[in-house]
Formats: structure tokens, sequence, C-alpha cells
């Protein structure tokens, strides 16, 4: 509406950069109050905080100038605004491992706010409107309530001497703060990766497609290569975030999207850095995606799961359906008596109640 | 809303004409292919000429009562799912969710408000509550649907009722439950 609206200009009127700017940042506050009405922010003021202190950290003379949120979203991204608000994913929050990693996103975020590159991209496609309509259709629509918002960020992607100049400055801010520099080229290979496995063909993501990611992946390996070591920061970045890395790993459980279970908890280790649900998740993301062989590495995981925490009761409740589903009556039995007994309460125990009644008539017949 | 039942009703008589018949006192019926009967609501309209069991009282885009078995291979083919006559009701309900929310008919604003074990034609069955939206195509009214499902050895069996959430989900819901809970696995007496 707001790009229609200035997609007018009087006849015979050139319109100054100063025009241009007003008209940019107006339509994008507009979009940003969309954002806001459709509850996307994750609203964790200490999460925000922690946030903002690795940005302030990064790019300390903005201090102020450049925000940072995080956004309710389970896919791996983050993007920045024209009117200096940088957002975060939660599903990026839950890919990254440490605080050097963060900073590295935050970093290449930023660098395109100090680079201007949202006006700039504004001048080369002649003007506002025609950003806000021709501009990456196919992104505002996989990233559902974003709307256009997606159009005037950094997601609707750059010429390939935007992303690169960056880069160089995200890489140098990363080392200027003190972070380690060598954590950048591992992450853009694991979001290369993820971006193959789940066969993601148009990648929300923000560093785009997979040859662009391959193409960062050595750009920073050789960035790095002569760089003094630098500080990971694991435990601080673990405790400020785990609440949100668990929510969303969750909200990928409620949809039951196995690949991105896998693609997430798949690494050696990583699932137990979410005990005690890590292990479960992970056999329910094969059990979701149920591809030849799954069936068997899932109930590996609820096993693993139920070793490390003989309590954890949602890990009986799947193993005890998987093993019902295989026939092995009597294993399964075992499994769901021990959930309903360790969960009467949970939604899912009146199906566990009703199996093993089903089973026990079975075995008596 | 009141335009489109309006319509309905005036397509109802020709509903009737093409196949439609009136529920007769306690009759059971099944449909034309499949060995199942059930004891529909009286003085609704049903449609037996087809492998499904179709019924309204008021015109199909307004509350509708559907009962078919539908081979294993083809029940949740949108999900890439297949069910086997062993399949758990668990597994079933999941199955059939995941088939609402895939393909190019997806349900939108989709919300399970309740999923639960309950019994179809006296097998273990799920029987899953529903709140989506309408296609806006269809005017996108607030919809509701109550789905009892069992896996047969001859595919799914499902009894679905839908109806819009104002009015003729509540006023009929009653009597979809006790129209699923009447069915059998038998032919209907001739």
């Amino acid at each position: 509406m707001g790009a229609a609206l200035l997609a007018w200009v009087a006849p015979g009127h050139a319109i100054t950069e100063q025009e241009q700017r007003a008209r940019l940042l107006f339509v994008t506050r507009e979009e940003e109050a969309h954002l806001e009405a459709q509850g996307l922010p994750y609203g964790d003021a200490a999460l925000d905080a922690y946030l903002q202190s690795v940005m302030d950290r990064l790019y300390p003379e903005r201090h102020g100038e450049y925000r940072v949120r995080a956004l309710r979203d389970t896919e791996f991204n983050a993007f920045a605004v024209a009117t200096g608000n940088l957002y975060i994913f939660t599903g990026a929050l839950l890919r990254l491992r440490n605080e050097a990693e963060l900073a590295a996103v935050l970093g290449h975020e930023g660098g395109h706010l100090v680079g201007d590159h949202m006006y700039k991209r504004t001048v080369e496609s002649k003007s506002v409107a025609r950003i806000g309509s021709a501009l990456t259709l196919g992104l505002a629509t996989t990233l559902s309530g974003l709307g256009a918002l997606v159009n005037y960020s950094t997601m609707a992607g750059f010429s390939r001497d935007f992303e690169r100049e960056a880069d160089r400055t995200g890489f140098q801010r990363l080392t200027a703060a003190g972070y380690e520099p060598k954590v950048a080229a591992p992450l853009f290979d694991r979001m290369a990766r993820e971006v193959t496995e789940r066969k993601i063909k148009q990648a929300p993501y923000i560093f785009a497609d997979h040859p662009k990611l391959l193409e960062r992946v050595h750009n920073f390996a050789t960035l790095a290569a002569g760089s003094p070591a630098g500080e990971l920061r694991v435990n601080e970045f673990v405790a400020a975030t785990q609440a949100a890395r668990v929510a969303a790993l969750e909200q990928i459980h409620e949809r039951k999207d196995g690949a991105e279970l896998i693609a997430v908890l798949g690494d050696d280790g990583r699932a137990a850095e979410f005990a005690p649900s890590g292990e479960f998740l992970l056999g329910e993301g094969y059990r979701f995606r149920a591809a030849d062989g799954d069936e068997s590495r899932a109930l590996e995981h609820y096993t693993r799961s139920i070793e490390q925490y003989p309590d954890f009761a949602p890990a009986y409740g799947a193993r005890g359906r998987l093993r019902a589903r295989r026939g092995e009556h009597e294993a399964a039995m075992v499994d769901l008596e021990r959930f309903v007994t360790l969960a009467p309460t949970a939604q899912e125990t009146p199906y566990a109640r009703q199996t093993i009644d089903r089973l026990k008539k079975d075995s008596s017949k | 809303m009141i335009r489109y039942a309006a319509i309905l009703a005036l397509l109802l008589p020709g509903l009737a004409i093409a196949g439609w018949e009136p529920v007769e006192g306690s009759k059971r019926v099944g449909p034309g292919k499949g060995d199942f009967s059930v004891q529909l609501p009286e003085a609704w309209l049903y449609d037996s000429s087809r492998h499904s069991l179709d019924a309204s009282h008021d015109g199909v885009g307004l509350d509708r009562i559907t009962v078919a078995i539908t081979a294993h291979k083809k029940t949740f083919k949108n999900a890439k799912k297949e069910s086997t006559p062993k399949s758990a009701p668990e597994d079933l309900a999941e199955d059939y969710i995941a088939e609402l929310q895939a393909g190019p008919n997806a349900l939108r604003d989709l919300v399970v408000v309740s999923n639960e074990p309950a019994e179809l034609a006296g097998k273990p069955a799920f029987r899953v509550h529903l709140k989506y939206r309408a296609p806006e195509s269809t005017g996108g009214a607030a919809m509701e649907s109550v789905a009892i499902g069992t896996a047969l050895n001859s595919g799914v069996m499902l009894a679905t009722f839908e109806a819009p959430s104002i009015h003729y989900f509540e006023r009929w819901i009653g009597k979809f439950d006790a129209a699923a809970g009447s069915i059998t696995l038998s032919p209907p007496p001739k």
C-alpha cells in the first residue's frame, strides 16, 4: 500500500536523494509495524539485550542506532532494514554454536547497513515502489508474516559486490571485537549443507543460494587464514539463547518437519546440547522423515534418550509406539506402561492406554 | 454467508434429483459399492451412488457427513504417507492431519482442537476435531470438522462431519456422533 502510494511522482518532478531516503524509511517503517502486528517478535527483553550487547561490541560507534531483536521463526535467517533495525530468527540462534558465530552473522548484516546498501539498491532500481513490487515475491510468501518487509531488507538479495563488501566489513568487525575469526567459514559451510540436505531451492537465508554460500565459505577461510585467534564465548551464548533455541526446536517438532530436525540435531554431539529432549527430538526427526532405515535410527535415539534420562517420559511413549508398529508387543507394552506412569496427564496418554489395551487383546487371542 | 446459504438451498432440490434421497425412518443405508452401513439422521438427504456415502441436511456447504473406505495407498497421498491394516489410530490421526495440511488444497489456519482415542465400527479409532478457514473462493468462512477413523484390511474407514462454526457445527455434531456410532461393517439389509 505504502509502496503503491509512493509510486506516484508528479510529472516533471525529479526525486531528490532526501525524498528517496524518506520514502524508503516510510515504507520500511510501515512494514515493520506489520511485523509487530503479526506478533513475530520473540519478545524476550533479556535475549534482545544480549543480542544488542553483541551488536554494540561489533559496532560501538553505532550504539543506539543499530537495534537487534529476535523473531519467532525456525528458519536460519537474519536481516537488516534501512531504519537501522536488525532481526535474527530464533531458528538462526538454534543453529549457531557460540557468540563468535552470532557475531559473524550480525557483523555481516551490519556491513550492509554501514555500506548503505538498502538505499543504494533503491537508487539502482530507480524507485522504492519498484523494489516493493518486483523483488522476490517467492521469498515473501516463503517467510509468512514478514510480508513486503522482505523486499526492503537485506533478504531481498544484493549484487555480489555488496555482499563481498558486507563480508569484508563484518569480518573486520569480528576480528576487531576480539571474536574467533575461524568460525565464519564452517558456519557458512553448515548452512550450505542444510540447503542441500533439505533440498531448499529458493533459500530464504541471509546468504542466499548454494553457490553463493560456497563462495562465502572460501572467502572467509581465506580471510581467517592469517588472523589471530579470538574468543568463542560458548557459555555466554548458550545461557542467553537456550530458551529461544529450545522454543524453536519445539516449533519444528510441532510442525513434524523431520528433515529440519535432522539438519539441526543430526551432527555428532548436537542433540546433547538440548538435554533432556535433544536425543528424543532427533528420534522424532527420523520418525517423521520415514526414509529407508529411519525407523531403526529413531529407535536408537529414543533408546539413547532413555539411557541418559530414565525419567524422560516422551521417549518411552515414542519408543513404545514404534515398537508396537514393528510388532514387538511385549517391549511396546513395557514402554507404554512406563510412559503412562511417568506422564499420566499427557496429551498422548489416552492413545498410549488405547494401544496397551489393543496389544493386550491381540496377545490374548 | 447468507447469500451462499441461499444458493445452496436452491441447489439442494437439484441434488435430490441427481441421486440424493431422503433418509426414511430407521432404515440403514450404505454406499453403492462398499461393505458398511449406517443409520443416518432422519430427514437428511443422502447420496449412495458412489463408493462413499454423503449426507446433508441444509446443503453440502453447510453440513456434510461423509463415510468412506479409501485404499491404504490413497488415503494420505498428499502427505506421502501410507497406512496399513495394522496402523495404530494415533498414527492414522497424525497422518490424517498431515494430509489436510499438504497438497494444493491444504486447509488454511488449521487448528487441532482435540485428538483422542475413539471407536469406529467396533474397532479402535481416532477422533480429531479441527477448526480451519474455508477457501476464499467459497466465502472464507470459519469451519469445523470432526473425523473418526480406523484401519481396516481394505483401507482406512473415515467418518467425517464438516460445517461452518457459526450455528451449523453445534447444531448437527450430536447427530453425526450418533450416526458414526451406528456404523457397522456389513451392507444394509435389503
